[in-house]
């Protein structure tokens, strides 16, 4: 066990000398937190826009009623359209142009559908958002038209209403937005716990054999679990502190993300969120050294890892998609339990503690069994020589 | 001391050593010299319970390798093939963790550490990092490292491969002072000078088996050549050379 030590320590040393490396690290854990401020930010832009948003109008004198009513509608300004409404649409002078043609006036009083017009680009998420705006303010208006026409041939409007769709909600408003909108935490976390030791990991462990140390370290008399071990802490404790780190990022993002969002975790649900992922941090670097004690080299060893890059992405569509009901069972699956532990958590709900507790039980039972796998590989023969 | 006795093992088709047996005896220098390909690295690997026999076994002072491979192991200080340190520790890093790996009391290891860099003269580079080691400073650290525990018996593999005249000088004189404080030294070689400068005892191996073993004198007459060196490529050579 203090030979586990020994090693533990050399590798955390050599870990850390090794700057390039962690830097891509913390750089690739940040990258996210960082892309949802923009987009949030970004989402938010788009917000503003829609609600105090221009609309060039061509062809106004063809409708002046209609023209009248989207002028009333509050943060809709009507300006005079461009000479050329495709172009300026194309060339992006303009977010979308509506177009009212001359004969609308005629169709409107023959009681034909009268055509309007609307040139949009939805290849611009801007454009896009505000032409599904201006497209519902015309629906309304249509509909109080059709409402005044029956009501001057004296039929009650409610007829051609024949059903009240009413929804009863019992997703809680806060799971709701736990569910779309923070999905991405759990996700975010389970990608530190998962990649946090993966520098070190492939490199104490691939890096050893590709170098072809491991033949000295292996004629000291220590037993190869406890190389394993010290390893495995070393590649562990990396993902812990990239996964705390990650949970940092989340309390920030949380704090400045703009606007809708509204939720406030408090402590006690971040402390949650930490015991649950931690034991998965030690599961995820297990898996590591196991995919390392496999490669021949460095290189092979990242090869590896991007196999298995997809396995922190499934809960996340399992989720997204619906693909698991949740029940008891679902908590105790590495990987999944956590992810929707942490969602749970997120959404304000309570998680028992002795489900938490077995959870991380049998990540760390898992872990365990595969260290030994590790320990057994990594002496073989065909390992350490084979080139 | 070392005893090796009918060492046997195969890799597919190939057999890469073939009924070996010999004995590095304490206070001797046994040179194990042979062709490259001719199982030198195996053998030892097999020495120092990295790799398994299929038939045979190695005692270390009476302890059985296979079967109580840790025990064996205290007792062996190696050099293996693969001359490789930590590039991102400093030589004196490297040495350390070998030390701690081996569970010396860390006043120990300084001592130790220091009489090395004396000896080795490898003050200069060894609070360095490994990166940008020249091939006979790795080549030196990596020998006091292998030494750290004072082993009684010492195994290096192509101790000198590749290193310059002074580096060359130096290895040999600690290896002739590590017989002289009586431990068992066994080297493997290809170079047929290095082995007659230094060795007590000689064993010759060639496409796995042992052609040859005895004193520098005992293998010249038994080749029934003047220079060593011609007794070592009739021994060792193709069979259209010897015929």
């Amino acid at each position: 066990m203090r030979s586990a030590g020994v090693v533990f320590r050399k590798e955390l040393l050599d870990g850390f000398r090794d700057r390039r490396a962690f830097i891509a690290v913390l750089v690739s854990i940040s990258i996210f937190p960082i892309v949802m401020l923009v987009m949030g930010r970004f989402a938010e832009g788009i917000q503003d826009e829609l609600r105090n948003m221009e609309l060039p109008v061509a062809g106004q004198e063809n409708a002046p009623a209609l023209v009248e009513w989207l002028a009333q509608q509050p943060g809709l300004e009507l300006t005079p359209a461009p000479e050329d409404p495709e172009s300026a649409v194309r060339n992006r002078e303009a977010d979308l142009v509506l177009r009212i043609p001359a004969d609308y006036e005629e169709r409107f009083t023959e009681g034909r559908p009268a055509e309007v017009e609307l040139v949009a680009d939805s290849s611009r998420t801007a454009g896009g958002a505000k032409a599904g705006r201006v497209t519902r303010l015309l629906e309304s208006y249509g509909q109080e038209v059709a409402a005044l026409r029956l009501v001057s041939r004296g039929i009650s409007p409610l007829l051609i209403r024949p059903l009240a769709v009413e929804r009863a909600e019992v997703f809680s408003s806060r799971r709701r937005r736990a569910f779309s909108a923070l999905g991405f935490i759990p996700f975010f976390l389970l990608m530190n716990a998962f990649f946090g030791g993966m520098q070190i990991a492939s490199d104490a462990i691939a890096g050893e054999r590709e170098r072809g140390s491991i033949e000295a370290l292996l004629l000291n008399a220590v037993p190869a679990r406890f190389l394993i071990l010290g390893k495995w802490a070393a590649a562990a404790v990396f993902a812990v502190f990239l996964t705390l780190l990650g949970i940092g990022t989340c309390i920030l993002v949380l704090r400045f993300m703009p606007g809708a969002l509204n939720i406030s975790p408090s402590v006690t649900d971040w402390v949650l969120v930490a015991l649950t992922a931690i034991p998965l941090a030690l599961f995820c670097s297990a898996i590591q050294v196991v995919l390392s004690t496999y490669a021949k080299s460095y290189k092979e060893a990242q090869t590896y890892f991007g196999y298995v890059a997809f396995l922190p992405m499934i809960p996340f569509f399992a989720v997204t998609f619906n693909w698991v009901e949740q029940g008891t069972w679902t908590a105790f699956i590495p990987i999944l339990g956590q992810h929707l532990m942490i969602l749970n958590v997120m959404a304000g709900e309570a998680v028992a503690a002795w489900e938490l507790a077995l959870a991380g039980l049998i990540a760390l039972g898992a872990a365990a069994a595969l260290l030994r796998f590790a320990s057994g590989l990594f002496v073989r023969e065909s390992v350490v020589f084979v080139r | 001391m070392i005893r090796v006795s009918g060492l046997r093992k195969t890799f597919g088709e190939v057999i890469a050593v073939d009924d070996v047996s010999f004995a590095a005896e304490d206070g001797a220098i046994t040179g194990l010299l042979g062709p490259n390909g001719a199982g030198k690295s195996t053998t030892l690997r097999m020495l120092y319970g990295l790799m398994a026999p299929e038939a045979g076994e190695v005692a270390v002072d009476g302890v059985d390798v296979q079967r109580r491979t840790m025990a064996a192991q205290e007792r062996i200080g190696a050099l293996p093939d693969t001359h490789a340190l930590y590039p991102r520790l400093t030589g004196r890093e490297n040495i350390r963790y070998f030390a701690r790996l081996r569970g010396i009391p860390a006043d120990v290891t300084e001592g130790r550490l220091d009489e090395f860099v004396r000896l080795l003269d490898m003050a200069d580079f060894v609070d360095r990092r490994a990166k940008g080691y020249s091939h006979g400073e790795r080549s030196r650290v990596l020998l006091a490292r292998a030494l750290i525990h004072e082993p009684r018996n010492v195994l290096l593999d192509e101790p000198t491969n590749g290193l310059d005249v002074m580096s060359t000088r130096r290895m040999r004189d600690l290896i002739r002072e590590l017989r002289g404080r009586g431990c068992a030294v066994l080297f493997s070689s290809h170079i047929m000078q290095e082995v007659s400068l230094l060795c007590d005892h000689i064993v010759i191996v060639a496409t796995g088996r042992v052609v040859a073993a005895g004193s520098p004198d005992a293998i010249r007459e038994a080749a029934g050549c003047e220079d060593l060196e011609d007794a070592f490529v009739r021994l060792t050579g193709p069979q259209e050379e010897a015929a």
